[in-house]
C-alpha cells in the first residue's frame, strides 16, 4: 500500500497526459462526424467516395498502426509535426470515422416523408437538413457517439507504443524499474475511475439533449 | 532499393504466418463470444437482481479499462495468487470476457428496444419468460444489431494486435519485426493492406447477412 | 455488389499509391543525404550551433536509461552522455523514442545519436554509423537459483525468453541450431517481463544481455538466480549516428575517448554495475 502510494506522482504525469491527449483529440470530433456524415449522405458524388474510402481505411486499420504510418509516413513526405499532436490528430480522424459512421445511420434512419412534407412546404432541401433532420439525427446518434467517446479514453493507451508517457506508458517504465505488479493494479483503478467519470458526464449530457425531446 | 510490389512478396510469408494467429484468435473468441453474449444479455434483461448487479459489475469493469491490461494483469499478476494459466488460455478467457462485455451490451439495447405488447402476447399466449427471450425477444434483438456487431467483429481484428503483451506475435508485430530488422517502413503498408481486406470482407459478410435477417420482417 | 468491390479495388490502390510514394520519395532522398556529406559535412556544427545533442532512447531499459521515481531519465548512458556533452560543451536532451524504429527516427533527423545500450549490428550498419564502442555486453542464460540447468547445452528442449528486438536476439539468432534445439524462444516487450515469467514458472529460461542483468535484476534479488554455463557471441556498445555524420561521429569519438581517459567513465561504470564495464 505504502508502494502504491508512493509511485501516484509519477502515475499523475501520466494521467495529466492521457487527459490531454484526449480532449485534443475529441474535440473536433463532433464537427468532423457531423460535416462528413452530412458528406456522405447529401454531398456529390467524388466527395461521397472519398468519405467512404475515408471511413473503411481508418475503421478498418488498427490504431497503433496509423499512428507509425502517420510517425514515419509523414516526414517522408516532408510534413513534420511534433508527435504528440500528431497522435492527438490520428485519435481524431479515427474517432470522427466511426462517429461519421454512426451519424450517418441516424441521419438515414430519419422517415424520407419529412423530406418530402419540408419539399411540398416549399423549405429549401439545406433548411431541412440543417434546421429538420440534423437536430433529430443528433438525438438517434449521441448515445452510440457517447460509447465512442468513452472507449477512446482506453485507445489513448496505445500511445504509450509510440513513447508518449500516457497513463500506460508510465506503468511500464514503472514496472520495468521496480518490478512491482502492483503498478498494473492501479493503472488498472485509474482507468476505471476515468472511465466511470466520462459515463458520468456523458449521461447528464444525454439527459440533458434528450429532455428537449419532446 | 526493391519496390513496394517485390518487398510485399518477400514480407508476405512472414506476416501471413501473423495474420493466420490473428485470424484464430477471431474466430476462435467470436465462436465462444457470440453466443455468450446472447446468454449474458439475457440474463441481464430477465435475471434474478443479484445476478444482474454482478454482470453489471463485470460489464462495467471489463468496459472500463485497456484489454491491454486485462491481459497484463491477468497473465502476470493471477499466478501472484497461485493461478499460472497458459499463454493461450489467457488470450481465451481475456478476449472472450472482454468481448462479451461489450456485445452483450450491444444485444441487451436492441433487447431493451423491443415493444413491450410482444412481451404481453407472448405472456397471453402462456410462454414462459425463458422461451419467450429464446424464440421471440433474442432472435429479434441480434438482428436489430447487427451492424453494431459488425463494427465490433472489426474491431476484435484489430484488437488482436495486444496479445503481443504476453509474447505472442499476431500480423501488426510481425509488421513491427520487419520493420525493425529492414529498416524501412513498407512492411506497415502491407500489413495495412492485409487489415483492409479482413475488414472489407467481414464488411461483406455482415451486409449478406442484414439483407438476409432484415431487423424488420 | 459489383459497385462495392470497385470501390474497395480504388481504395486499395488509394492506399498502395502513398505507399508507393513514400518508397519513390525515399529513392531520390537516398543520394540526396549523401551528397551533401560529401561536400560539406554539416553534422556536428548543426549540434554545436544548436546546443544541444539530442538523444534518442527507449526509456525502460534499466540500467542504461530508464526513469527514476521522479520521472527523469536517469541509467549509465545517460551519465556517460552527459560527461561526453560537458567535454563538448554542449547541453543533453533525451528524447523517448520507439526503439524498435529507432534508425528512421535517426534518419528523418528526429534524434541526433541513439544511445541506450545500442549495441553494433551488420544490420544497423547497413542504415546506420556507430562510434567506437565504449561497453561490451555479452548475452547470458539466466535462471531461477533452484533450476535443474547448468549449461548451455541443457537448453535443449526448453523454454526460453527473450526481448524482442533485442542485440540479445540477433546474437542468439547466430546459433540457430541452438535455437531449433529450445522448445520455444518466445520474446517479451522488455527483459522484466521475461525475467516476471521465468519467476512464474512458464518458461525455463531466459537470454539476457549482461549489462541489464548485472546491473538490474542482480542486485535487486542476488540470491533468485543462476547463471548458466555457456554464452553467446558478445556484442559491442556504441552510439548510433547518421550515416555519413563523420564530423559528430569522430567529435563523439574524441569526447568519449577524454572521459575514459579522465577516469570520469570508470567511475560512472562502478556506480551503476559496481565494476569497470568501459572498454
Amino acid at each position: 500500500m505504502e508502494y502504491a502510494i508512493s509511485i501516484l506522482p509519477q502515475m499523475w504525469v501520466g494521467v495529466l497526459n492521457t487527459i490531454k491527449i484526449y480532449f485534443l483529440a475529441i474535440l473536433p470530433v463532433l464537427p468532423l462526424g457531423v460535416l462528413f456524415a452530412i458528406g456522405k449522405v447529401a454531398g456529390p458524388k467524388p466527395l461521397r467516395w472519398l468519405l467512404n474510402i475515408y471511413t473503411w481505411a481508418w475503421r478498418g486499420t488498427p490504431l497503433l498502426l496509423q499512428l507509425m504510418i502517420v510517425k514515419f509516413g509523414l516526414p517522408v513526405l516532408g510534413i513534420n509535426i511534433p508527435e504528440f499532436y500528431g497522435a492527438a490528430l490520428v485519435f481524431a480522424l479515427n474517432t470522427s470515422a466511426y462517429v461519421t459512421e454512426i451519424m450517418r445511420g441516424a441521419i438515414q434512419s430519419i422517415d424520407r416523408g419529412q423530406y418530402e412534407a419540408a419539399k411540398a412546404l416549399g423549405i429549401p432541401y439545406w433548411t431541412t437538413m440543417f434546421r429538420i433532420v440534423l437536430p433529430q439525427a443528433f438525438r438517434i446518434a449521441l448515445p452510440s457517439a457517447c460509447s465512442e467517446a468513452i472507449n477512446m479514453i482506453k485507445d489513448t493507451a496505445i500511445i504509450s507504443l509510440i513513447s508518449l508517457q500516457d497513463i500506460t506508458n508510465v506503468t511500464t517504465q514503472i514496472f520495468v524499474r521496480d518490478k512491482n505488479l502492483i503498478v498494473y493494479v492501479e493503472a488498472f483503478c485509474i482507468y476505471l475511475l476515468l472511465t466511470s467519470v466520462l459515463v458520468f458526464i456523458f449521461n447528464r449530457l444525454e439527459k440533458r439533449f434528450s429532455r428537449h425531446e419532446q | 532499393m526493391t519496390t513496394i510490389g517485390e518487398y510485399f512478396l518477400e514480407a508476405l510469408p512472414l506476416l501471413l504466418d501473423g495474420l493466420i494467429s490473428t485470424l484464430i484468435i477471431f474466430a476462435v473468441v467470436v465462436a465462444i463470444g457470440f453466443p455468450l453474449s446472447i446468454i449474458v444479455a439475457s440474463l441481464k434483461t430477465i435475471g434474478p437482481k443479484w445476478l444482474r448487479r454482478v454482470l453489471g459489475v463485470y460489464t462495467w469493469i471489463f468496459r472500463g479499462t485497456p484489454l491491454l491490461l486485462q491481459l497484463v494483469l491477468v497473465y502476470y499478476a493471477l499466478p501472484t495468487i497461485g493461478v499460472v494459466l497458459s499463454d493461450n488460455l489467457v488470450i481465451l478467457i481475456v478476449y472472450v470476457l472482454s468481448v462479451t462485455a461489450y456485445e452483450s451490451e450491444v444485444i441487451r439495447g436492441g433487447m431493451a428496444g423491443i415493444e413491450n405488447g410482444q412481451y404481453e402476447a407472448a405472456k397471453a399466449l402462456g410462454m414462459s419468460r425463458v422461451q419467450i427471450m429464446r424464440r421471440i425477444i433474442a432472435p429479434q434483438a441480434v438482428r436489430k444489431v447487427l451492424p453494431t456487431t459488425c463494427s465490433e467483429a472489426i474491431i476484435l481484428i484489430k484488437d488482436t494486435t495486444l496479445i503481443a503483451a504476453v509474447g505472442e506475435f499476431d500480423l501488426l508485430r510481425h509488421a513491427t519485426s520487419l520493420v525493425t530488422s529492414d529498416f524501412r517502413i513498407d512492411a506497415y503498408v502491407v500489413a495495412l493492406i492485409l487489415y483492409l481486406i479482413i475488414a472489407s470482407i467481414l464488411t461483406l459478410i455482415f451486409s449478406k447477412l442484414e439483407k438476409r435477417y432484415p431487423a424488420s420482417i | 455488389m459489383k459497385k462495392s468491390w470497385l470501390l474497395i479495388a480504388i481504395a486499395i490502390l488509394a492506399v498502395a499509391l502513398v505507399g508507393a510514394a513514400c518508397t519513390n520519395a525515399e529513392e531520390p532522398a537516398d543520394p540526396d543525404t549523401q551528397e551533401p556529406t560529401e561536400t560539406v559535412d554539416d553534422s556536428w556544427s548543426k549540434v554545436e550551433a544548436r546546443g544541444e545533442l539530442i538523444l534518442g532512447l527507449d526509456d525502460s531499459f534499466p540500467p542504461m536509461g530508464f526513469r527514476d521515481e521522479n520521472n527523469e531519465i536517469v541509467g549509465f548512458d545517460i551519465d556517460l552522455a552527459e560527461a561526453v556533452c560537458e567535454y563538448l560543451g554542449i547541453t543533453l536532451t533525451k528524447k523517448p523514442i520507439e526503439w524498435s524504429t529507432m534508425t528512421m527516427s535517426i534518419n528523418t533527423g528526429e534524434i541526433d545519436v541513439a544511445w541506450n545500450g545500442t549495441s553494433i549490428t551488420p544490420e544497423r550498419l547497413e542504415a546506420i554509423d556507430f562510434t567506437d564502442p565504449y561497453t561490451n555486453s555479452t548475452p547470458i542464460i539466466v535462471t531461477l537459483a533452484d533450476s535443474e540447468l547448468a549449461t548451455k547445452d541443457d537448453l535443449a528442449g526448453a523454454t526460453v525468453g527473450i526481448q524482442a528486438e533485442s542485440s540479445a536476439l540477433e546474437s542468439v539468432e547466430k546459433e540457430p541450431e541452438v535455437v531449433e534445439s529450445f522448445a520455444e524462444l518466445r520474446q517479451y516487450s522488455t527483459y522484466v517481463e521475461a525475467m516476471t515469467d521465468l519467476e512464474i514458472g512458464r518458461i525455463d529460461a531466459v537470454i539476457i544481455d549482461s549489462v541489464a542483468f548485472y546491473g538490474d535484476f542482480q542486485p535487486n534479488n542476488p540470491d533468485a538466480y543462476k547463471v548458466l554455463e555457456g554464452e553467446f557471441t558478445p556484442e559491442q556498445y556504441a552510439v548510433g549516428v547518421k550515416k555519413g555524420a563523420d564530423a559528430l561521429r569522430e567529435k563523439l569519438n574524441e569526447a568519449l575517448q577524454a572521459v575514459k581517459d579522465s577516469g570520469k567513465a570508470t567511475e560512472i561504470s562502478m556506480k551503476w554495475f559496481g565494476e569497470d564495464l568501459v572498454i
